[in-house]
């Protein structure tokens, strides 16, 4: 994680940008000196310049990821690589060329490491103190070197302040992590100090000052008595101080006026406190206490780091202390620590597991419910590998995908994926997860969660199967339907066709030889040829209600607001003949309504009503018919009701069947199909037809279809 | 008058044949009247092929009475040969055949037939048709000129 500045990152960029311009005058203004007289150390000078320069573009490239950056890094490197070549050509003795030899090495492993971090995209705390550690030894190699070649004339006052001044750099560069560029400028302007003599280096030790005041985090710098000597104006603030000139006392001071306390609530007596500490020699990083002052009602957490300060000799003369106010950070640890706890209880609950993976360390934790699920060994610990080597390889890809987005992101996933448990098989589990931003804005974190969802993908497979096996079956049925179908027209085709052709033959001829033979077939001849044609109408009248009847299967019903005393006229119509015949007297009660239905259909349907009604009477007797509609619930019903013969309460149903007769042909001639048809054809539409009757008094038919 | 006249009978049942022809006389037709019983026939007789290679004894029709459900070819491909053919496009064809079917029905005028009747059952209709078919066909409506560019 970054130890940041608090710097803008566009303000960065600039800074970069001057020092790094400034780094290549003073290489220039190196290269430039007429005093050739220590060319070692002035090379040596250059290789650190170099260095600065290459490791500042590097730690820039981090801080904004600007390509550029990375483009100068290369540059700067080429330029070190150049002096090393120097520094190495002008080496005189063996022991100069291993000493160069030795720096090359150094170098060498320096630049290969911070190579292989530019290709990274994140730069880990380890990765950013390994960088330093590597760039201060160099930097240290150097230092030995200069003082090897020393000038003895070189005035010691002079190069004791800056032996301070670069210690108490030295120092925040340990420190500051990922700040070094601040330090690196100042050190610049020491160096430039070193090279161009003491007029230049108080204005320069001003420029310091200017620049450890300007950092947002706190600076103290205490002498060995534990007077404070250097305080930023971001130190007076982070307590409660109105400037920084007012802190500037000492170690009792403070002991005074602060109380510190550990995490837990511990106090921290005087002698353990940081300054303490770091006057002792001690090294702190970012040890996090409570600090409370006594004199106005106030408290902080504060991560302090601090650092010795040492000379040339390695004697310290200096402690450095850093602070940092990480009040709000803690809140929201701790609210997060709270939250965490509803959440592992939720978890337990609902039996998921849970894991939390920190991005920059890579270290992982997971729950109890997660070792389970998985069927983790417990003595091995969390690693992304094992969590890895579970899951079953076809599916990784995916929610590999899925997490790298949710990272880059900063955002979440969810994938359903499978797990090689070691004694349950294969599971199905449903991954969710959210990866949350640490300070620079970047994801830290990845917060997931995992649940075993293999019943419930068995139970979504089997209605899937279900589902499938049915639409199967809905297909084959449809299909043998639909050939059922075709079979049926083809029947009722060959019905129509070829049936038909003999029974004409058959009228044709009987009545040819009525007309040509009449004379000599006699009265009794004329009577068995009057019996063909009879019989053979009736079976024309058969074929004919017959293909009604199927084709009421077939006909495609297209459904029309239809008025019943238009369908009933053209029924009366078609009945005409029989009406004339019998004398029939048929009322109508107006209105009728509308209905919805085929036409064709349900005239069909009132003209086989109507002829039944006017069959059906007794002998001599004038059929009357009477015709009426009333409204039902959605539906119109139309009556048909004579005053024939009636029906038997046994027989009432049994007359919508096909070919059912109750009556003799002779009596009654009719082919038996017009109320299947009736029957039929209402199952169709989607209405429903009966009858109520009287034996003797008459029958009342009706049919129900939808009004509109 | 019909004597202008020649007429082909698609018609495979001999029943009907043999009717028609008692209600052609009845009805006076006096044009020659060929009768092929298959659809392979029909348009061999149309071609002048074969046994019908001489015009004069087998000229083209003015009118085809077209059965439908026919032996080998059907009527549908007999009035689809017709309608393909330059010579013979334009001759008028009325199917004459026992289907009532709708379907039957639009597929006859889908492929050009000029008129669709269906053989009546009952006694006495016979008569009545083929004197409907003389009256119209051979004494009102006006045939294509014979040799009529297409």
């Amino acid at each position: 994680m970054w130890i940041g500045f608090g710097v803008s990152t566009g303000l960065l960029i600039v800074f970069s940008v001057v020092v790094l311009s400034l780094l290549r005058s003073i290489e220039h203004d190196i290269a430039e000196q007429s005093d050739v007289a220590r060319p070692r150390s002035l090379a040596a000078k250059q290789l650190e310049v170099g260095l600065l320069g290459y490791a500042l573009a590097v730690r820039t490239f981090y801080q904004t990821g600007d390509p550029r950056f990375k483009q100068t890094a290369a540059e700067e490197a080429a330029q070190v690589r150049q002096h090393l070549a120097e520094y190495e050509r002008l080496a005189s003795s063996t022991e100069q060329r291993e000493l160069a030899a030795r720096f090359a090495s150094q170098w060498r492993e320096y630049e290969e490491f911070a190579q292989s971090l530019l290709k990274a995209d994140r730069l880990s705390i380890r990765d950013s103190e390994r960088l330093a550690r590597l760039r201060i030894a160099l930097e240290r190699f150097v230092d030995e070197e200069m003082q090897g070649e020393a000038d003895r004339s070189y005035d010691a006052r002079r190069e004791r302040t800056v032996g301070h001044l670069r210690g108490i750099l030295g120092g925040l560069v340990v420190l500051l992590g990922g700040g070094l560029l601040l330090a690196f400028a100042t050190s610049i302007v020491v160096s430039r100090g070193i090279v161009r003599g003491e007029r230049a280096l108080s204005r320069e030790h001003g420029q310091l000052e200017a620049i450890i005041q300007a950092m947002a985090d706190g600076v103290m710098v205490f002498d060995m008595s534990g007077n404070a000597i250097v305080v930023n104006d971001a130190q007076a603030r982070l307590i409660g101080y109105e400037n920084a000139d007012q802190m500037k006392r000492n170690r009792e001071y403070f002991a005074d006026r602060f109380e510190l306390a550990d995490l837990d609530g511990n106090p921290v007596p005087v002698d353990q406190w940081p300054v303490s500490r770091v006057l002792r020699g001690e090294s702190l990083r970012e040890w996090q206490l409570a600090v409370r002052r006594k004199d106005v009602p106030r408290h902080w957490v504060i991560s302090f780091s601090a650092e010795p300060v040492r000379n040339g000799e390695g004697d310290q003369i200096l402690a450095l202390v850093v602070s940092r106010d990480v009040t709000r950070r803690k809140e929201n640890e701790e609210q997060l620590r709270d939250s965490e706890e509803r959440h592992r209880l939720a978890s337990n609950i609902a039996g998921v597991a849970h894991w939390d993976w920190d991005l920059a360390s890579g270290t992982i934790h997971w729950s109890g419910e997660f070792r389970q699920l998985y069927g983790m060994d417990p003595a091995a610990g969390p690693s992304y590998e094992s969590w890895r080597a579970a899951i079953v390889p076809d599916d990784f890809p995916k929610l590999d995908r899925a997490i790298q987005q949710a990272i880059a992101e900063c955002g979440t996933y969810r994938v359903e994926f499978r797990i090689r448990h070691p004694e349950r098989g294969v599971r199905s589990l449903l991954g969710a997860g959210r990866a949350i931003p640490g300070e620079t804005g970047a994801a830290a974190r990845l917060i997931a969660v995992s649940m075993d969802i293999t019943e419930l993908k068995q139970a979504e497979e089997e209605v899937r199967r279900l589902a499938e096996s049915l639409e199967r079956r809905v297909d084959q049925r449809t299909a043998e339907l639909a050939e059922a179908n075709f079979e049926m027209q083809a029947f009722s085709y060959t019905v129509s066709h070829d049936l038909r052709a003999p029974l004409r033959g058959i009228q044709g001829f009987a009545h040819a030889l009525v007309e040509d033979f009449s004379a000599s077939l006699g009265d009794e001849g004329r009577e068995y040829c009057q019996r063909i044609s009879a019989a053979g109408e009736r079976m024309e009248d058969l074929i004919e209600d017959l293909l009604d009847y199927s084709r009421l299967a077939q006909q495609e019903i297209v459904m029309k607001p239809i008025e019943l005393q238009v369908a009933l006229d053209e029924a009366l119509q078609q009945l005409q003949e029989q009406i004339g015949r019998t004398q029939a007297q048929i009322s109508v009660t107006q209105p009728l309504g509308t209905v919805l239905a085929p036409p064709a259909v349900l005239i069909h349907v009132l003209q086989n009503l109507l002829a039944n009604a006017v069959t059906f009477v007794a002998k001599g007797q004038c059929p009357r018919v009477r015709v009426w509609s009333q409204k039902m619930d959605g539906h119109l019903r139309l009556n048909v009701e004579d005053e024939g013969i009636g029906i038997e309460q046994r027989n009432l149903q049994r007359i919508f069947n096909v070919f059912e007769r109750l009556h003799g042909d002779e009596a009654y001639p009719g082919t038996g199909i017009g109320l299947a048809i009736v029957k039929r054809a209402m199952e169709r539409l989607g209405g429903t037809c009966g009858v109520e009757s009287t034996p003797g008094k008459g029958s009342r038919f009706w049919i129900e279809l939808r009004k509109v | 008058m019909d004597s202008d006249h020649c007429i082909l009978l698609v018609e495979d049942s001999a029943d009907d044949v043999k009717l028609l022809k008692r209600a052609m006389r009845k009805a006076a037709v006096s044009c020659p009247v060929h009768i092929v019983a298959d659809g392979d026939k029909a348009i061999e007789y149309l071609d002048g092929a074969g046994a019908y290679a001489d015009r004069h004894a087998f000229p083209l029709p003015t009118l085809v009475l077209l059965d439908l459900k026919l032996p080998r070819r059907s009527g549908f491909e007999v009035l689809e040969y017709l309608r393909a053919h330059a010579m013979l496009k334009k001759t008028i064809v009325v199917v004459l055949t026992g289907s009532s079917e709708s379907r039957d029905i639009a597929n006859a005028y889908t492929r050009g037939a000029n008129s669709y009747l269906v053989k009546p059952i009952k006694p006495g209709q016979m008569d009545h048709l083929v004197n409907c078919v003389k009256e119209y066909w051979l004494d009102t409506n006006r045939p294509p000129p014979v040799f009529s560019p297409a």
